[in-house]
């Protein structure tokens, strides 16, 4: 215990796939087995754990874990594969485009197939579900490029001027609409005309947030200019040189100013899935984080999508083996634990109660 | 260091104050005035946990300002418990023990509300928590009580105190057993793994592990040895408060999946 003890120590230094590298090594596979038979000759040669049923439960428990924990694990599985030739993968990734089927049991880097799911797996829908934003103006972001400094989110109001931190230059927001329709004219720089669509029905496929900016610098004076992104697009850029021209090669000419769209934070992402079996659809579930499918000895679980446009998940598909004898374990640990500690002295206290008052 | 103006933030420093005034009553011997100090300061702690759940829409468990706050709200009850049920003895380090959680929720962590992110959208997220802050702060009674077991000079109340802090580390034991059982169940809904060897998790079983050690010492010495004992409880307590901070702190030495706690 004492070594498991250090151990979990060190491996919280590493890292978790570290960690997982160093638990499931073949010395360390050894340790497991020597507590395994340990916890097991403890329950057997002593009288004291076996006559009470909190401590039996726990030592149990502990044997049932680590059986489960052994059996399900990466090494046991690799041995099963050396040893008869067939074994299932333990765990892996699935990817499925949206609207196809897949059977294919991935790496961890979604690169080699290292196994097959015995059933196979269609994604017909893919969503993501998003929290409402609390504000819905877009971002204004300064950056210096040369100084490597990282973005700098602006605080923005209407009319308080800002000043871009390590620069001279100076940023007052004058006017945002939330939906302007920009015309672009043909044959000069691109500066759109903007029209506030006043009354008429918003288009979200061509309106867009427009800001109007005055910028300023010590020696050069100021000037106006719009940021305004393309529809369609989740940004605009906007060079300070390119509004108030070039300046001496200072640190002010490497500014530029974004306007990024906000993106609230994801609250779920679902995938739609239908198993296949010979031909035949069996089931159909919505996985999502939280809710993972259970089917043909294999869970799969959300774990990730495509981020640019959401056309496919990425599940994670772990084998069952070994699984319900952990959780036996858990269970037998906890009730052991409470009967132990909580139950046994509290009837205890109670018999005594009972003795003084008679 | 952040000094928070909202009603939460004065609610928290008003407990603080009362708290700190408790502590002094205590030492002064002025036990009842201490015990009023410390029972109001608990009163305002509950609205103050009440005005965060309004706040967030859910209960306070999201990151390490709620759990602070939680740890600050059952001070005070689960020390009512200690003492009249497991021989607990010295109120003030339990007043003091509710100053250090304020301390930390009043200007140390963020009360910036956040929204859920999927993984912590489960019936398990308030469970598993709530568990584990209520272990946590009578474990931490417990190891108040056993640092005075390592100080005491008199025998008789160093096994008295010895004999308190076992029967809170008892009481304590089954809810630790548990949070960390319920994380396993949780971590397979949601990451398919009920282990992931991430940092936080292995300090909570290095934890674990440590009350283990100290009930297998403990059940061959008996109180015969209070001190080691003690220092046993001790040094749980301070790898359960590493479990909680650090690692949720210092993400760059302890890169993992809690990182969301912070």
């Amino acid at each position: 215990m004492a070594l498991l003890a250090v151990l979990s120590v060190v491996g919280s230094f590493l890292g978790a796939e570290r960690a997982k590298a160093l638990f499931n090594s073949p010395p360390l596979a050894a340790f497991w087995l020597l507590l395994l038979l340990l916890t097991a000759s403890a329950i057997l040669m002593s009288g004291r754990i076996r006559r009470r049923p909190g401590s039996l439960a726990m030592h149990l428990g502990v044997v049932l874990v680590l059986v489960g924990g052994i059996w399900g694990s990466e090494t046991r599985h690799e041995l099963s594969r050396r040893l008869t030739g067939r074994a299932r993968a333990p765990a892996g990734l699935v990817v499925v485009p949206e609207g196809e089927r897949s059977r294919e049991i991935l790496d961890t880097t979604g690169e080699r197939v290292i196994g097959e799911l015995p059933f196979e797996l269609e994604l017909r829908d893919f969503r993501i579900e998003r929290y409402p934003l609390g504000d819905p103006r877009w971002h204004l972001v300064a950056e210096v490029l040369a100084a490597g400094d990282e973005p700098q989110l602006l605080e923005w109001e209407i009319g308080r001027e800002l000043q871009v931190r390590g620069t001279d230059v100076r940023v007052k927001v004058l006017q945002y609409l939330e939906a302007a329709r920009p015309v672009y004219r043909e044959g000069t720089r691109e500066t759109p005309l903007l029209t506030k669509p006043d009354g008429a029905v918003s288009d979200p496929e061509s309106d867009v947030p427009a800001i109007r900016l005055s910028l300023r610098r010590a020696e050069a004076g100021g000037a106006e200019a719009w940021l305004v992104p393309r529809p369609g697009r989740d940004l605009a850029v906007l060079w300070v040189r390119d509004v108030l021209g070039p300046g001496e090669g200072d640190s002010a000419d490497a500014v530029w100013f974004w306007l990024v769209r906000p993106l609230s934070p994801v609250k779920s992402y679902q995938s739609e899935v239908a198993v296949w079996t010979n031909g035949r659809e069996a089931v159909r579930q919505v996985i999502e984080v939280n809710r993972p499918l259970h089917y043909g000895g294999y869970y799969l679980y959300q774990q990730s999508f495509d981020p640019a446009e959401g056309r496919y998940t990425v599940l994670r598909v772990t084998s069952d083996s070994g699984l319900w004898w952990v959780f036996a374990g858990f269970g037998m640990l906890c009730a052991g634990a409470f009967w132990r500690f909580w139950g046994r002295p509290a009837i205890q206290f109670l018999s005594k109660g009972d003795a003084d008052g008679a | 260091m952040e000094l928070k103006s909202s009603a939460l933030g004065v609610l928290t420093y008003v407990t603080m104050v009362a708290w700190l005034a408790a502590v002094g009553a205590y030492l002064a011997r002025a036990r009842r005035v201490g015990s009023c100090l410390f029972a109001s300061g608990f009163v305002l702690m509950t609205v103050a946990f009440a005005v965060r759940w309004a706040q967030v829409g859910r209960p306070p468990t999201r990151n390490l300002f709620d759990v602070f706050l939680c740890l600050g709200v059952l001070v005070w009850p689960l020390w009512m418990f200690c003492e009249r049920a497991l021989g607990a003895k010295g109120p003030a380090t339990a007043a003091l023990v509710g100053l250090v959680a304020l301390f930390s929720a009043g200007f140390i962590f963020s009360a910036e509300p956040h929204q859920l992110p999927p993984a912590l959208r489960s019936w398990l997220f308030v469970p598993h928590v709530g568990t584990y802050v209520l272990a946590y702060v009578v474990l931490i009674l417990a190891s108040a009580q056993a640092l005075m077991v390592v100080f005491s000079r008199q025998q008789q109340h160093r096994v008295e105190r010895e004999l308190a802090t076992h029967r809170m580390v008892e009481f304590g034991f089954p809810l630790l057993t548990l949070g960390l059982i319920l994380g396993a169940v949780w971590g397979q809904r949601a990451w398919g793994d009920y282990w992931n060897w991430d940092p936080k998790e292995l300090w909570a079983l290095a934890t674990w592990l440590i009350y283990i050690g100290y009930f297998h010492f403990r059940a061959v010495s008996g109180a015969k040895r209070p001190r080691a004992n003690a220092a046993f409880a001790i040094v749980g307590a301070l790898t359960m408060i590493l479990s909680l901070l650090w690692v949720n702190l210092a993400g760059t030495i302890f890169p993992g999946l809690h990182v969301y706690a912070k």
